[in-house]
């Protein structure tokens, strides 16, 4: 897909962008929030999971302690009947399920001088039936084992810590021990009640506020009572299993939970981010709940990865959805798009697509229907016009060759003369002129500039050439007839035109010649020796603005060899582009480099080229006119 | 075929390659534990199959009397190991003991007490735990030195008494109980503790033992038996995670529960104990005459030995 090429693409990526930065940063909030509530509730829910398990298994114990508490009295009283001491023995066993053993372990020589007399009933490990046997003797040293020993020596009620009972039960077991002493406070005995630390196991095991969380006992002792790792019970305790974790946070929760205290200590198990929660028992031992983060984690994890699956697919849908719209409302922007192509191709008569809205596509679409008819009109005019145009060009063109075919070509071809000239109008049509007529051995010639270009000039240059057609035929002296051309130029002239004009007559034979310079630029003088000059003639007025001017005319006796260089100031005016004129200077040093002998019409070439290279391409600004006579 | 009879070709010669294997019954003071592992690698490596002996390990077990001097007294086990003054004094009681090794070199008896023990006189009448089976002489010696009366708990099992607060002091050795102590209730304030080897009481303790008549009659035997122990001994010392898996294998053999955390530190400090404070190395040295007589003053002076024990007809 090219972004940079749909707009519609574009805008639902930039749509996308911003939901998905607004999405993200309420993630990132509710996240950090959800967050730290989660941790709070993970540990007021791991608490509450310890708290009543410890409520549980205190019911317990005080239900092993009741039945062996509530028998003190009746022990005592029948010390004598050694039958219903095992009864009573056996009775603790049968009526609570908890329990798998129990004893009355005399002192040494107390009862009737055996060194050692304990009834014992259990619960047998295969048969599960109940049996009864005298515990102690040589082998089974029970005054010296903790059960016995360390409540005679603290003179309560005690619970050991657990033991393998290899001498009774072959289990597990922890055994609660309740001093019995005589009226005097003596201690005469312990009596017990075996629970099995299997069944603790088991249900300690099922503590599991979390997938992978698990529950420990710990004895007073810091021994594992109930642990997941069976290996670890009565083998470990809780500081061999700390001194391996690097983190000694659990060090100090051992050493707290020995010393009966509640709480609960974030730390790392084995690299995990856990906690626990532990708190005493009432016998003395605690227990502590591990949890795993991740485990309480988990769930939010996954309900984070199905949102930002539902997110993502969300924002993949608004995209489509969003793109889709965009294209569905800019569709008319696009056939707008296909119409202006079309029209800009030249069907001007394109359908511009209707819109049904109110918006700014109908605003668009009414400009480009506006703009549609303004093109179709101005196209129209532009026909119009450009017919017109050729239709003038035409005529323009047709004037030309009619103004052309007035400058007389066929140019004397004598011995005595040669004649040259060019006209080179600036436009279709100019106001430039010149003329020659010969007359027996007298050469009548003339160049003019009307003033003005175009057509106007071209017809008030057709009239002077005609005016001067007319008069020179009737062999008037010079002065005469350019009077009369003044005169005749300057009849109904409202346009106030002029002409000026240079006009001669040579005699072929003598080389005099007779001239009258109306306003005209003075003529070029090229000597036999090659030496040019301007020829010096008076002034007077361009043809066309003083009726009954009286214009003089001069003479001059020409050298054979003589050239005469005639030329409208289009020549001395051209321009460059940077506005330097050919000027009147450089005439003069072309003129002098001139070979005498060139011929008029290389002449007039080459100082037409000269003028030309000058200009370097410049647009020319005027008519031009040369013409070259020798005289020979 | 041919590589079957190879094969029993090369057992027929290796059988009679190998010396006529004696048997000799041994057994170590306590329950199975790395304070033997020594011998345990001993056996578990075959230096004593490769000295040509059948060794059988017995050991001391749960909560029975019958301890390894009673065996021996009884001429039921061949050779034991026991404490230095034990054995004097057994001798003393008319059991002619000899010293054939002597591993340990330091003094490893200590007293845990619940409360500040830097001045002996704080154990006075205080109930102190003490094994049932013996082992506190020292600490009677230390007793006698300091004039303390002392009010002694015998006890079979471990640590318990001390935990629950049941005694007031607990006799311990630096390379099991104390080490129990420690990993039951996270440490001990060191001036809770008092370490008799810095009392001027710096007797050695575990050797092996034999009777005098057994010795006579099997020395070289138990001269074997001494070497592939003291082979044992060093092998352990090079390859202690090895050793320790020895002995974790003989507790298992002998159903004895145990943490490895705790039998590592144990194996740890019996290795410690063995190296003689004079040499820096862990060289076996008899005890000295020097060491020996004072024990028998200090001894007859608490009234623990009658007579004076012979320097010679003990120790070899």
């Amino acid at each position: 897909m090219n972004w940079q090429k749909s707009f519609s693409s574009r805008l639902s990526l930039f749509v996308l962008l911003i939901a998905s930065g607004l999405m993200l940063g309420v993630a990132i909030l509710l996240g950090l929030f959800s967050s730290s509530s989660i941790r709070q509730v993970s540990r007021n829910m791991a608490q509450q999971h310890l708290n009543r398990s410890i409520l549980e298994i205190e019911q317990v114990i005080t239900e092993v302690e009741r039945a062996v508490d509530n028998l003190d009295w009746v022990v005592l009283q029948n010390l004598d009947d050694e039958k219903f001491l095992y009864q009573v023995t056996r009775e603790i066993v049968q009526a609570n399920p908890n329990i798998v053993g129990s004893a009355i372990a005399f002192e040494p020589g107390y009862y009737k001088g055996r060194k050692y007399f304990s009834p014992y009933s259990y619960i047998g490990d295969q048969t599960h039936e109940l049996r009864s046997i005298q515990l102690g003797n040589e082998d089974y040293d029970y005054p010296t084992l903790d059960w016995y020993q360390i409540p005679k020596l603290l003179g309560k009620p005690y619970w050991s810590e657990p033991y393998y009972d290899d001498g009774g039960g072959g289990q597990r077991m922890s055994t609660y021990s309740m001093p019995l002493k005589d009226e005097d406070g003596k201690i005469i005995g312990i009596m017990t009640a075996d629970i099995s630390l299997d069944w603790l196991s088991d249900w300690v095991n099922s503590i599991r506020p979390y997938r992978n969380s698990f529950t420990m006992m710990i004895g007073r002792n810091g021994s594992f009572i109930a642990h997941p790792d069976s290996t670890k019970v009565l083998n470990e305790t809780i500081f061999t299993v700390a001194m391996d974790l690097p983190d000694t946070t659990a060090f100090q929760m051992g050493k707290d939970m020995l010393a009966g205290k509640r709480g609960m200590q974030r730390f790392s198990l084995n690299g995990k981010d856990s906690f626990m929660v532990y708190g005493p028992i009432s016998n003395g031992w605690s227990m502590g709940i591990v949890n795993l983060y991740g485990d309480i984690f988990s769930s939010v994890r996954r309900f984070n990865m199905f949102l930002v699956i539902t997110l993502l697919l969300g924002l993949i849908g608004m995209f489509i959805g969003c793109r889709n719209m965009i294209r569905r409302l800019t569709m008319p922007i696009v056939e707008f798009t296909n119409s202006a192509m079309t029209i800009a191709k030249g069907n001007f008569q394109a359908m511009i697509p209707e819109v049904e809205t109110q918006d700014e596509l109908k605003k668009l679409r009414d400009s480009l229907d506006y703009m549609q008819r303004s093109i179709n009109e101005y196209i129209g005019e532009l026909k119009t016009t450009t017919a017109s145009n050729e239709r003038y060009e035409s005529e323009l063109n047709i004037a030309r060759e009619i103004q052309m075919s007035m400058l007389p070509q066929n140019f004397p071809q004598r011995e005595d003369c040669s004649l040259f000239a060019m006209v080179q109008p600036a436009k279709e049509v100019g106001g430039d002129l010149y003329d020659f007529v010969g007359v027996g051995d007298s050469l009548f010639f003339l160049v003019g500039d009307v003033s003005g270009k175009g057509v106007p000039a071209a017809l008030f240059m057709a009239i002077a050439r005609a005016a001067f057609r007319f008069i020179g035929a009737l062999g008037l002296p010079m002065r005469e007839v350019v009077r009369r051309v003044n005169d005749c130029l300057c009849d109904g002239n409202t346009n106030e035109m002029f002409v000026t004009l240079f006009a001669a007559c040579l005699d072929l034979k003598t080389g005099d010649m007779v001239y009258c310079n109306a306003g005209h630029n003075p003529i070029v003088l090229i000597g036999p020796d090659g030496k040019s000059s301007f020829l010096q003639a008076k002034p007077n007025l361009a043809a066309g603005l003083f009726e009954g001017f009286p214009y003089e005319d001069e003479q001059i006796h020409l050298e054979r060899g003589t050239r005469l260089v005639l030329y409208t100031d289009g020549v001395t005016e051209a321009e460059r582009s940077d506005k330097v004129q050919y000027g009147e200077e450089k005439l003069l040093k072309w003129a002098a480099g001139l070979n005498p002998l060139t011929s008029s019409h290389a002449a007039v070439q080459d100082l037409f080229a000269h003028v030309k290279k000058f200009t370097a391409g410049a647009d020319q600004n005027d008519d031009i006119t040369i013409m070259s006579l020798l005289w020979k | 075929m041919k590589r079957l009879l190879t094969a029993a070709a090369f057992l027929l010669f290796a059988f009679a390659s190998l010396p006529a294997q004696e048997v000799i019954t041994f057994m170590p003071q306590w329950l199975p534990q790395t304070q033997f592992a020594g011998y345990y690698v001993a056996l578990e490596k075959g230096f004593y199959a490769e000295e040509g002996l059948d060794v059988i390990i017995d050991h001391f077990g749960g909560s029975s009397t019958e301890t390894a001097l009673a065996k021996i007294e009884h001429r039921q086990i061949d050779i034991i190991t026991t404490q230095l003054i034990s054995a004097m004094i057994e001798r003393d009681k008319g059991m002619r003991l000899v010293n054939v090794l002597q591993t340990s070199q330091v003094n490893g008896l200590m007293c845990a007490a619940h409360f500040p023990v830097k001045d002996p006189q704080a154990l006075n009448g205080a109930r102190v735990g003490r094994w049932k089976v013996g082992f506190g002489e020292v600490c009677d010696l230390f007793c006698y030195k300091n004039q303390l009366q002392v009010n002694w708990i015998p006890y079979i099992q471990g640590i318990n008494l001390y935990v629950a607060g049941a005694v007031d002091a607990l006799l311990c050795y630096s390379y099991s109980e104390y080490l129990q102590l420690v990993l039951a209730t996270g440490g001990i304030p060191e001036d809770y503790l008092i370490r008799f080897s810095e009392f001027g009481l710096d007797f050695p303790e575990d050797g092996l033992y034999v009777t005098e008549k057994y010795y006579k009659d099997n020395k070289e035997k138990v001269d074997k038996f001494v070497r592939a122990s003291r082979r044992g001994w060093d092998y352990a010392r090079e390859h202690r995670e090895e050793a320790l898996e020895i002995s974790l294998k003989m507790m298992n053999d002998f159903n004895v529960a145990t943490s490895r955390k705790l039998q590592e530190m144990m194996l740890d400090e019996v290795l410690r104990l063995q190296v003689n404070p004079v040499t820096g190395v862990a060289d076996f040295a008899p005890v000295s005459r020097g060491v020996f007589d004072a024990l028998n003053v200090s001894l007859q002076e608490a009234g623990i030995l009658k007579s004076t024990i012979q320097y010679e007809e003990m120790i070899r």
